[in-house]
């Protein structure tokens, strides 16, 4: 099992500090208590707002990996409109979730998990990766990608990862 | 008359009940129909496809420049990787997908040219259809993403 410790270590990257992981080009510092600030479930209240953060410049290091941690709680507690094409059934061959998973309570989780995994997305954004270690997706791909907006969002997720006999 | 390197797309539509950003744009507006051919071959077909994704990608990737281009992999969002792959040759771009039917041919390489007439006739039906039913300056909209890249 990969701990999130190792995770960062690969990606030579930060843990935020419920423990997730992040690979954000260095070049920034945390503080403690900034740090401490961002495992509160209720980081959606702070005082840097929606608008602000969308407009923000997206910035380096472990403070990248805040304003991520922090999108990805704010974006668990909002709504998740997963896209039809990734529900059993549907066409196209896009990944799917598996027959009998709570797409909406899988995604929560995921984005409120310690092994979730952020990196940018190359088109804005943050990709939140979440092993969940069980079969959440058919094939029995055990992770979830989350594309977050950095106002706290979740544009689209999908079950991820390399299929799983 | 046969286009060497054609996008065709139809029936496009939101696949969320909200787009407020461009993020949601790019990842949630579908064509309910896509396909890509070369010389009037199938080479790639799709539905619910993030048509705006692929022309963001397509975009940045045609404003390097020529000397830095490597060759492109494109993995559409919440799929398989190989959607699309622009390959340098020494006679010219070979497209091609990892989602070719055995039964297709490996498609004739096109010139820089054919590929960039392809890529900016795509961007720009893409502009005209979603500006006229839409109201989205696709063009705008590539232009603030290639520059929030590249900042």
């Amino acid at each position: 099992v990969r701990t999130a410790a190792k995770v960062a270590d690969e990606l030579s990257g930060f843990k935020d500090a419920r423990g997730a992981a992040g690979a954000f080009a260095e070049g920034d510092v945390v503080g403690g208590a900034t740090s401490a600030l961002f495992a509160l479930p209720g980081v959606g209240k702070l005082a840097k707002g929606a608008k602000a953060a969308t407009k923000a410049a997206p910035r380096a290091g472990a403070s990248a990996l805040e304003d991520a941690s922090r999108a990805s709680f704010k974006a668990a507690e909002g709504p998740i409109n997963i896209s039809r094409k990734h529900l059993p059934g549907a066409g196209g061959r896009y990944n799917k979730f598996a027959e009998g998973v709570d797409a909406d309570g899988v995604v929560r989780e995921a984005l409120r998990s310690p092994n979730a995994i952020f990196r940018p997305n190359p088109a804005g954004g943050y990709r939140v990766d979440t092993d969940l270690g069980r079969a959440i997706g058919q094939g029995g791909r055990t992770s979830l990608r989350s594309i977050v907006s950095p106002d706290g969002r979740v544009v689209t997720a999908f079950p991820y990862g390399p299929k799983t006999p | 008359v046969t286009e060497t390197l054609c996008f065709r797309f139809a029936d496009l539509h939101p696949d969320a009940p909200e787009l407020r950003e461009d993020l949601d744009w790019l990842l949630r507006f579908v064509a309910r129909r896509f396909e890509i051919r070369v010389r009037d071959e199938l080479l790639y077909e799709e539905v619910e496809f993030p048509v705006l994704e692929l022309a963001q990608v397509l975009d940045a990737w045609m404003a390097t420049d020529m000397a830095e281009r490597h060759d492109l992999e494109y993995e559409v969002t919440g799929g398989e990787n190989g959607t699309l792959l622009l390959r340098s040759t020494a006679s010219g771009w070979l497209v091609d997908s990892a989602y070719r039917s055995p039964t297709t041919p490996v498609p004739a390489l096109i010139t820089d040219d054919e590929l960039r007439h392809a890529i900016s006739s795509f961007i720009e039906e893409l502009h005209r259809e979603t500006g006229r039913d839409y109201d989205l300056d696709v063009r705008a909209l590539l232009t603030r993403v290639r520059a929030d890249a590249s900042s």
